[in-house]
């Protein structure tokens, strides 16, 4: 008796946690429309609509972030520099301005 | 009060109806430096003084060609440069390397007198290292009187101090103890380039330096493709060049000024100083 007690008892439990109303989709991406659809709600991107070589930064596609790409390059590595070859032999030095990443020209005393 | 009736015043000559012409016409030159022109009385108080007023002789191009491959290099003549890097970096470097290829002129002879060789960085342009007042330096110095001639190459020394990290506020000198090792350069009139870098991290208060450099009497080349390869490495290797002990010194750039430029300068104008390549590298 107490036998089939315990057997029911299981059963009903495990019929009202198998029909549970709340959604546990925290176990898995629930669907964006809620209808099944397989778009996961998080952000969602293939890059398709980009054009080739496009730069990242601000690019905004995709579905469902919040917000564009923010993308920044040369964090590390050569941030400034100047092989000279583009001046002049004898030329003074000061007000020359070739070179990359700089942010004026030579100043020579 | 006795009056100063010397020769050498304005007063002296009208006394003896001279034309007197202010002293500063006629500073005499030699090639391109002016220098100080002293005129005294007899009793040894000073008439006139008219001192160098800094660097008169600037940095120009040089171009040399090796294997039919133009090198265009900055060549320092007594003389100092300095320029701005890219705001984007900015301030808010942890490490940053100070990188160039390097060469010298030869007189085939030591260079006495005190050579001063800076390598470093400094705060805006207005006021740099070898001016009358600098607003904030700190990098490499070379501290002995005497430099010695190998041949074909200069130690930026004599084998005593080696060259120190120091800053340069005003007018004054601040060193840190010598690093382990004193660089070389290499006849400029030949292939031979040398790489030197100065790596900096900042800290709380103090920063670290070390540079690497050629650090034996030794010759030959670093190439273009060679040292931009090794720049952006915390631990380049390059034949014949040697990483350096870590050196700290107290560095106050909120209350100084904080760096933002690369600032060469060498004070001699017998043997020239040649940067082929200059670089500011973002280590962290």
């Amino acid at each position: 008796m107490r036998r089939r007690l315990v057997i029911c008892l299981s059963l009903i439990g495990l019929t009202l946690l198998g029909s549970a109303p709340f959604p546990l989709g925290f176990w898995k991406p629930a669907s964006s429309s809620g209808s099944g659809s397989a778009d996961p709600v998080y952000g969602q991107e293939d890059f398709e609509s980009y054009t080739d070589a496009a730069n990242a930064q601000g690019l905004n596609g995709g579905s469902y972030w919040n917000g564009a790409y923010v993308s920044r390059n040369g964090l590390l590595g050569m941030q400034s520099s100047d092989d000279m070859e583009s001046y002049s032999d004898t030329a003074a030095v000061n007000a020359l301005n070739a070179g990359a990443g700089w942010n004026g020209a030579f100043v020579d005393r | 009060m006795k009056k100063n009736h010397s020769m050498f015043n304005r007063r002296g000559f009208i006394k003896r109806g001279l034309l007197f012409v202010p002293g500063v016409f006629y500073i005499p030159k030699f090639g391109s430096n002016p220098i100080v022109v002293e005129l005294f009385n007899r009793d040894g108080s000073e008439v006139i003084h008219i001192p160098r007023g800094g660097l008169n002789a600037a940095s120009v191009i040089k171009a040399r060609t090796f294997s039919s491959v133009v090198d265009n290099r900055i060549q320092l003549s007594n003389s100092n440069f300095a320029r701005l890097w890219s705001s984007d970096l900015g301030t808010s470097w942890t490490t940053l390397r100070l990188a160039c290829r390097i060469s010298m002129t030869l007189t085939g002879a030591d260079l006495t007198s005190t050579p001063r060789f800076s390598y470093g960085v400094c705060s805006g342009t207005s006021n740099i290292y070898m001016d009358a007042t600098t607003t904030h330096w700190y990098g490499l110095l070379s501290i002995e009187s005497a430099w010695y001639y190998y041949t074909n190459g200069y130690a930026f020394g004599y084998g005593g101090t080696h060259p120190q990290p120091t800053k340069r506020i005003t007018t004054t000198n601040t060193s840190g103890s010598s690093w382990n090792v004193t660089p070389r350069a290499v006849n400029s009139t030949t292939e031979n380039r040398s790489v030197l870098f100065l790596d900096i991290t900042k800290g709380s208060p103090n920063f670290t330096g070390k540079i690497f450099c050629r650090n034996g009497d030794t010759t030959g080349d670093v190439t273009l493709a060679t040292y931009l390869a090794q720049a952006v490495l915390s631990s380049p290797t390059v034949t014949n060049h040697t990483m350096s002990s870590d050196v700290t010194l107290a560095i106050d750039e909120a209350t100084n000024g904080y760096f933002n430029a690369v600032n060469i300068a060498w004070n001699r104008s017998d043997a020239l100083m040649e940067i082929s390549d200059i670089a500011v590298v973002r280590l962290a």
